[in-house]
C-alpha cells in the first residue's frame, strides 16, 4: 500500500484532518479526522511503500500496545483509509 | 530642456492624455473591500456590471484588486502549465499556471471550444488582465466569473469568503443557508420569508463573510444567482445552516471537524494552492468556531422553516 500523492494533513479546530491538496483531488470533497496515532502513522508512512505489519511495528515502536493488537488495528486502520480512498 | 527631452516629454504626456480618453476606472466598494475595474473595450460599459451599482464608490483606495478589461489580446500571449480543468453551469473552466505565479483562466462554451474568454492574473490576484471575445452572453458570463475569481482569491488572505449560500435577514442578523446545488437554498429563504415575520432576503447566491476582531458578519454582493438581489448591507451572523433533503425535519448542531466539514464545500477554493486555500481553510475553521453551524435534514415546508428559525433563535 501507499498514500495517494496529494493529501496533506493539517490541523483544523484542534484535530488532525487529512484534506484534498491538489488538483487531481479537486472532486475529493471530505475531510478525513485522524485521532493522535493515526496522523502519527500517516507521517510516518509517507512516501513508503507500507502494509499491516509494517504500520504495527511503527505502533509497537512508539506505544505500549500487544504486537496482536497492533497487528489487528493496522489492518483495520488500512481499510478504514481504503474506503476513504487516501491510500492505494 | 533638451530637443530631445522636450519630445520625450510630449510623448509620454500625450500617451497620459490619450489612457484617460480611453480609459474608464470604476470603484467599487464590496464587504468594506476596495476593489478597481478598468475599462479599455470600447464595448463593455458599466451597464455591462449593473449589479455593481449599489457598491459604486466616487473615491477610495483600492485594497483588494483591479481588473483590467483590455481591448486586444496582444499582452496575453503566455500559455502557462495546465493545471486543472472543471465545467460549472455548462461552461468549461480551464486553469493555468503562468510563469510569474499568476493564473491564466479560460471559460468557454464547450460546445465551441475555439473561442474563450482569458483571464490573467499576479499571484496574489490583485492585478488581472481579461480579453473577453465571443458571443454577448459568454463576454457577460465570463466577466462576471472573473470578477468573482479576482474576489474570492485576492480577498482570501483578508479573512473574507465568498460564500455559497443564500440568506435571510432578521433582527440584524445574518442566516445563511448552504447545501449542494439543487438541494433547495432558496426554497428554504423562500419557506422564511412566507412563515417568519419580520425577515428579507439578503442575498441569494453569494454574499461575502468576513471576520473582523473576533466576530462574523455576512454581507450583500454584487453576486446573486438567478435572483437580482445586490444588497449594500452588512448583519452579523446569527448562524450556518446546511440543507439536506429528507422525508422528515430534523435540526442537528454540527461542532468542530464536522462544522468545518459543512461549511467547507460552499466556498471557491485552488486546493492546489496552498497559500490561498491556507488561508481559506484557516477562515473557515475561525468560522466554525465562531458561529452556529447546523445541519437540517427537510422537507420542503412551513415546518422546516419554524424548526431552523426556533433553534437558531434560542
Amino acid at each position: 500500500m501507499k498514500e495517494k500523492k496529494g493529501f496533506g494533513l493539517r490541523d483544523i479546530a484542534g484535530q488532525k484532518v487529512i484534506v484534498a491538496e491538489s488538483a487531481e483531488n479537486i472532486n475529493f470533497g471530505k475531510v478525513i479526522a485522524m485521532n493522535n496515532s493515526s496522523a502519527y502513522l500517516w507521517q510516518a508512512l509517507q512516501g513508503k511503500e507500507f502494509d499491516a505489519q509494517v504500520m504495527a511495528d511503527l505502533l509497537t515502536q512508539k506505544y505500549e500496545v500487544e504486537v496482536e493488537k497492533a497487528l489487528a488495528d493496522s489492518q483495520k486502520l488500512i481499510e478504514a483509509w481504503k474506503n476513504a480512498g487516501i491510500i492505494e | 530642456m533638451s530637443r530631445k527631452k522636450t519630445i520625450f516629454a510630449t510623448i509620454y504626456h500625450l500617451c497620459l492624455f490619450i489612457n484617460i480618453l480611453i480609459l474608464e476606472t470604476l470603484l467599487y466598494c464590496v464587504a468594506e473591500h476596495t476593489l478597481e475595474i478598468s475599462l479599455q473595450d470600447p464595448q463593455i460599459t458599466e451597464e455591462w456590471i449593473p449589479s455593481f451599482s449599489p457598491f459604486k464608490i466616487a473615491n477610495g483606495v483600492k485594497d483588494l484588486f483591479s481588473l483590467t478589461i483590455l481591448s486586444n489580446e496582444a499582452t496575453l500571449t503566455e500559455e502557462g502549465s495546465f493545471v486543472t480543468e472543471f465545467n460549472v453551469d455548462g461552461m468549461l473552466f480551464q486553469v493555468y499556471r503562468l510563469s510569474n505565479n499568476g493564473y491564466r483562466y479560460k471559460i468557454s462554451n464547450p460546445k465551441e471550444p475555439e473561442t474563450w474568454c482569458s483571464l490573467f492574473t499576479n499571484e496574489d490576484f490583485s492585478e488581472g488582465k481579461a480579453f473577453l471575445k465571443g458571443a454577448n452572453w459568454l463576454k457577460h458570463y465570463s466577466l462576471n466569473n472573473f470578477l468573482m475569481l479576482m474576489y474570492g482569491f485576492s480577498s482570501a488572505t483578508k479573512e473574507t469568503l465568498l460564500f455559497h449560500s443564500s440568506v435571510i435577514e432578521k433582527d440584524n442578523k445574518g442566516y445563511l443557508f448552504l447545501g449542494k446545488s439543487g438541494t433547495g437554498k432558496s426554497t428554504h429563504s423562500r419557506l422564511w420569508l412566507e412563515n417568519i415575520p419580520d425577515t428579507s432576503l439578503l442575498n441569494d447566491d453569494n454574499p461575502v463573510i468576513r471576520i473582523i476582531d473576533g466576530k462574523a458578519f455576512v454581507y450583500g454582493s454584487p453576486w446573486s444567482g438567478k435572483t437580482p438581489c445586490y444588497k449594500n448591507r452588512k448583519v452579523e451572523i446569527g448562524g450556518i445552516v446546511r440543507l439536506k433533503q429528507y422525508p422528515a425535519n430534523i435540526i442537528e448542531r454540527q461542532t468542530g471537524v464536522k462544522a468545518y466539514a459543512a461549511l467547507l464545500p460552499s466556498i471557491s477554493n485552488m486546493i492546489w494552492d496552498k497559500r490561498v486555500s491556507h488561508s481559506i481553510s484557516d477562515t473557515i475553521s475561525s468560522l466554525a468556531s465562531i458561529c452556529q453551524v447546523f445541519q437540517l435534514q427537510c422537507l420542503p415546508n412551513a415546518e422546516a422553516a419554524e424548526l431552523c428559525f426556533n433553534t437558531l433563535s434560542k
